[in-house]
C-alpha cells in the first residue's frame, strides 16, 4: 500500500531522479551494475507516469508488477493513445530490455555487463522518461 | 494481433508459437543455454509473459539482450500473439525445459 497514493507527478519525479542517479553512477565504470539498476527503475517509474496519465487504474498495491509492466504499457499505448503498434512494440522492447539488464545487474549473474550494456540501458531509459515528460506536459 | 483469451487452449497455442522461432536460433539459444519456463507462462493484458532462464552466464549482457529481443520479435511476427520474454531471477535454474 506504500505506493497507492502516488500520482503521475510523483512517478515522474522518481523517473527523473532515477535517470539522474544512473547517469552519475555511469561515470564510474565500477558502478555499471548500479547504473543499470537505476536506469531500470527510472523507466519503471516513467511507465507508471505514462499509464496513470492515460487513465489506467493501478492495482490496489499502487504499482504494477515488474514482469507484467511491459505488456500493460503496450496495451495502454495501443488502446488508449492509438499509438501505432510498431511504435508501441519499440516502447515495449525498451522496458523489457531495461528489466532484463537490471536482472543481470542485480542478480549477480556473471554475464559481462560492459559499457555497451550501460549505454544500452541509458538509451532504453531515456526514451520512456522523455515520453512521460511529453505526455504530462500535454 | 488479436487479444488472446486465457484458456488452456490459448496457452497451448502460445507454447506452440514459442517453440518454432526458438528452434530457428539454435546457436544463439545454445550460447546462453536459454530455457523458457512453460509452466509459468501467463496472460497479461492482451499478451503473454514468458519467463526465461539462462544456464550459461559467461557471455555479454548486451548480446543476451539482443538475442532475447530478436527471439521475442520473431515469435510475435509468426504467432499473432504478443509475447514478452523476461529473465526470471527466482526460477530454479536446474529445471528442464524442452524449448
Amino acid at each position: 500500500m506504500r505506493n497507492a497514493s502516488r500520482r503521475t507527478s510523483d512517478w515522474l519525479a522518481l523517473a527523473r531522479s532515477g535517470i539522474g542517479a544512473g547517469r552519475g553512477l555511469r561515470a564510474n565504470q565500477q558502478f555499471g551494475r548500479s547504473a543499470d539498476s537505476r536506469f531500470y527503475f527510472a523507466g519503471y517509474a516513467a511507465v507508471h507516469a505514462t499509464r496513470l496519465q492515460r487513465g489506467s487504474e493501478p492495482p490496489v498495491r499502487g504499482n504494477w508488477s515488474h514482469d507484467a509492466l511491459a505488456e500493460h504499457l503496450r496495451a495502454t499505448l495501443v488502446a488508449r493513445t492509438r499509438v501505432h503498434r510498431d511504435r508501441a512494440n519499440r516502447h515495449l522492447i525498451d522496458i523489457v530490455s531495461l528489466y532484463n539488464l537490471r536482472i543481470i545487474a542485480d542478480d549477480g549473474a556473471s554475464e559481462t555487463l560492459d559499457a555497451d550494456a550501460v549505454e544500452q540501458a541509458l538509451h532504453a531509459c531515456a526514451r520512456p522518461v522523455s515520453r512521460a515528460e511529453r505526455m504530462v506536459r500535454g | 494481433m488479436s487479444p488472446s483469451e486465457g484458456s488452456p487452449e490459448a496457452q497451448r497455442r502460445v507454447l506452440d508459437a514459442i517453440r518454432d522461432p526458438w528452434r530457428e536460433y539454435p546457436a544463439e539459444v545454445a550460447e546462453f543455454g536459454r530455457v523458457a519456463l512453460d509452466d509459468r507462462i501467463k496472460q497479461v493484458a492482451s499478451g503473454w509473459t514468458v519467463p526465461v532462464i539462462t544456464r550459461v552466464q559467461t557471455g555479454s549482457a548486451s548480446r543476451l539482450i539482443h538475442i532475447l529481443n530478436s527471439l521475442q520479435e520473431s515469435i510475435e511476427t509468426k504467432s499473432n500473439h504478443w509475447i514478452t520474454l523476461y529473465l526470471d531471477p527466482f526460477a530454479d535454474t536446474t529445471k528442464n525445459g524442452d524449448n
